[in-house]
């Protein structure tokens, strides 16, 4: 079933006499269970959708669903069973983070209440010092506590890890892996691939209102392009190289190969094979070039 | 105490809403300690009074047949004509445009409605917090002047200070409520304090000027400081009519709230 389901969805913004597209006649839809990361530049739409989903705005036309229930007919009962962490989160300066999280607690019904300093201490975060006094990254902790605390069946976090420190990212992705170990769906949005490739399961890639790929992460991965590098004991003939499966670009510099390679790179290990191989240094796969190919240019959006 | 909306945005106000009692209240005591010298020279005040053109006292709020040496006389033309008046619709219109318009620019309203909690009721709640402020105010200053009323030889009912007071606090809380109102509307703190202020200011003169200006007469019950004067509360104790009116106009002014509210885009 899905957790997260849209059905041509479309928010229009009033401007005066014109109006902008928030997003157009969007279907979403995210399997219990996924992390999902919701991927686009700035402007593209993601804060639009979450605030769709949440009630906070109202569609132009179409309709979503969040667990089974519509977001405008039920959304008190989506929001019970949402932890939503806002893109800027803010908080009344004057308050502990103690007093914030009190707040919402109550706010439902004392779910969290018992997790919420657990949380605070994994992510090392003093909960009795007014927030004016906090860091940007100390308080985005807050919003994590809260967005966390209650244990909810669907995470919606808009760019959570804005302005954290790599030590408290790491304590964030297990915090994410817990949540859908026990069964939780997260919607997890960014504009930087980086932040969500390493926890995602599958990414949506959103470009001016609309949805222009669904991919599993692997697959992205299976597309991208591997950098490797040979060093022979002797030097080698370009030809060699040249026929080799996955090889998108290759240079051949005396004893020395270095290419890109799409997919395995098996056709190529073996093509070095019949020669002595002295060392061979490759990289992790660069997703950021195909997800720089989709912001460029989108099929079927001729705008 | 933090458990509600309710509850949270009293308790972020608790210094403000202590710094306007302590404010309020030393200002009624100055006030007041003024009245024994006013009321040894009362015979002269009251004669310069007279001399006055009556538009001018009608803009400040004075009744014509009052006499300042009167503690009725003195407290509604030294404190309930205008200084409480102003002194409590700054407080309430502050407020009332904040608790809404203002959390919404700060980004603190987001998360809050993304809670399990209808807009219905954050409206009603936050509502309420305003009310129950501006109610403070009133039960601070009716209870300064009976207080510290005798001390200085200005003795007056309880049930007069009572009531000027009880009027002067509703009067407040729907002016807050209609900044609120603006607010829930619109999103724009400024633009609610604004609104709300000019509406008050010419609703204001609406009822002191209308004793002036015969083709206005009919007009004048339509300003919210008509049921708070007009009973002469400082004379006369409570006239519950005005009370209900007012009660009932800061009631609809909730409802528009909470209907403008509900059916809003909250702003990024």
């Amino acid at each position: 079933m899905e957790a997260i389901r849209t059905f041509a969805l479309t928010k229009r913004y009033r401007a005066g006499r014109a109006s902008t597209v928030g997003v157009e006649d969007l279907d979403l839809a995210v399997a219990e269970g996924q992390i999902f990361g919701y991927l686009g530049p700035n402007g593209a739409g993601k804060t639009t959708t979450i605030r769709l989903l949440l009630d906070l705005i109202r569609p132009t036309s179409g309709r979503a669903e969040v667990l089974g229930f519509d977001t405008r007919r039920d959304s008190l009962a989506i929001r019970r069973r949402v932890g939503y962490l806002p893109g800027d989160f803010a908080v009344e300066p004057g308050l502990t983070a103690r007093q914030v999280v009190a707040h919402y607690t109550g706010l439902r019904g004392g779910a969290g209440s018992r997790r919420a300093p657990e949380i605070a201490e994994r992510l090392d975060l003093d909960l009795d010092r007014p927030l004016r006094t906090l860091s940007k990254g100390n308080r985005q902790k807050v919003g994590l506590v809260q967005a966390f605390m209650h244990e909810p069946a669907v995470l919606v976090l808009d760019e959570p890890t804005t302005g954290l420190d790599p030590l408290v990212q790491l304590e964030f992705h297990r915090l994410v892996d817990e949540a859908v170990a026990g069964g939780s769906t997260v919607l997890l949005s960014s504009h930087v691939l980086s932040e969500v490739q390493r926890i995602a399961t599958r990414v949506g890639i959103l470009r001016s209102g609309h949805l222009v790929a669904v991919e599993d992460v692997d697959t992205l991965r299976a597309r991208a392009l591997r950098r490797i590098e040979v060093r022979f004991l002797s030097a080698v003939p370009r030809e060699a190289f040249l026929r080799v499966d996955g090889v998108r670009e290759i240079e051949v510099d005396g004893n020395v190969v270095r290419a890109r390679v799409q997919g395995s790179l098996d056709a190529l290990v073996k093509a070095c094979a019949r020669f002595e191989v002295d060392t061979i240094t490759t990289e992790e796969a660069d997703l950021e070039d195909v997800f720089l190919d989709y912001y460029r240019e989108a099929p079927g959006d001729a705008a | 105490m933090l458990r509600s909306v309710f509850g949270k945005n009293l308790f972020e106000r608790r210094r403000s809403v202590l710094a306007w009692c302590v404010g309020l209240a030393s200002m009624v005591v100055v006030m007041v300690a003024f009245f024994p010298t006013i009321k040894a020279r009362g015979a002269e005040f009251d004669r310069l009074l007279a001399d006055y053109p009556p538009a001018l006292l009608a803009i400040v709020g004075w009744d014509a047949g009052s006499t300042i040496s009167s503690p009725a006389g003195y407290l509604q033309g030294e404190l309930f004509s205008m200084m409480i008046p102003i002194l409590l619709m700054v407080a309430a219109i502050g407020a009332g445009a904040t608790t809404i318009a203002g959390e919404e620019e700060r980004g603190t309203l987001e998360l809050l409605v993304a809670h399990p909690v209808s807009r219905v009721r954050i409206a009603l709640e936050k509502v309420a917090a305003v009310v129950v402020a501006d109610l403070l105010l009133g039960l601070v200053l009716a209870t300064t002047l009976i207080a510290a009323g005798p001390a200085f030889d200005l003795h007056l009912g309880a049930a007069q200070i009572g009531a000027a007071s009880l009027l002067a606090s509703l009067v407040a809380a729907f002016f807050s409520v209609l900044a609120l109102a603006v607010g829930a509307g619109t999103g724009r703190r400024g633009l609610a304090v604004g609104v709300t202020a000019g509406v008050g200011a010419a609703a204001y003169l609406l009822n002191s000027l209308t004793p002036l200006v015969a083709a206005l007469r009919p007009w004048r019950r339509l300003s919210p400081f008509f049921y708070y004067a007009a009973s002469e509360p400082l004379r006369h104790g409570f006239h519950w009519p005005h009370v209900v009116v007012l009660v009932a106009a800061t009631a609809a002014a909730a409802v528009v709230a909470v209907r403008l509210f509900e059916r809003r885009d909250l702003a990024v």
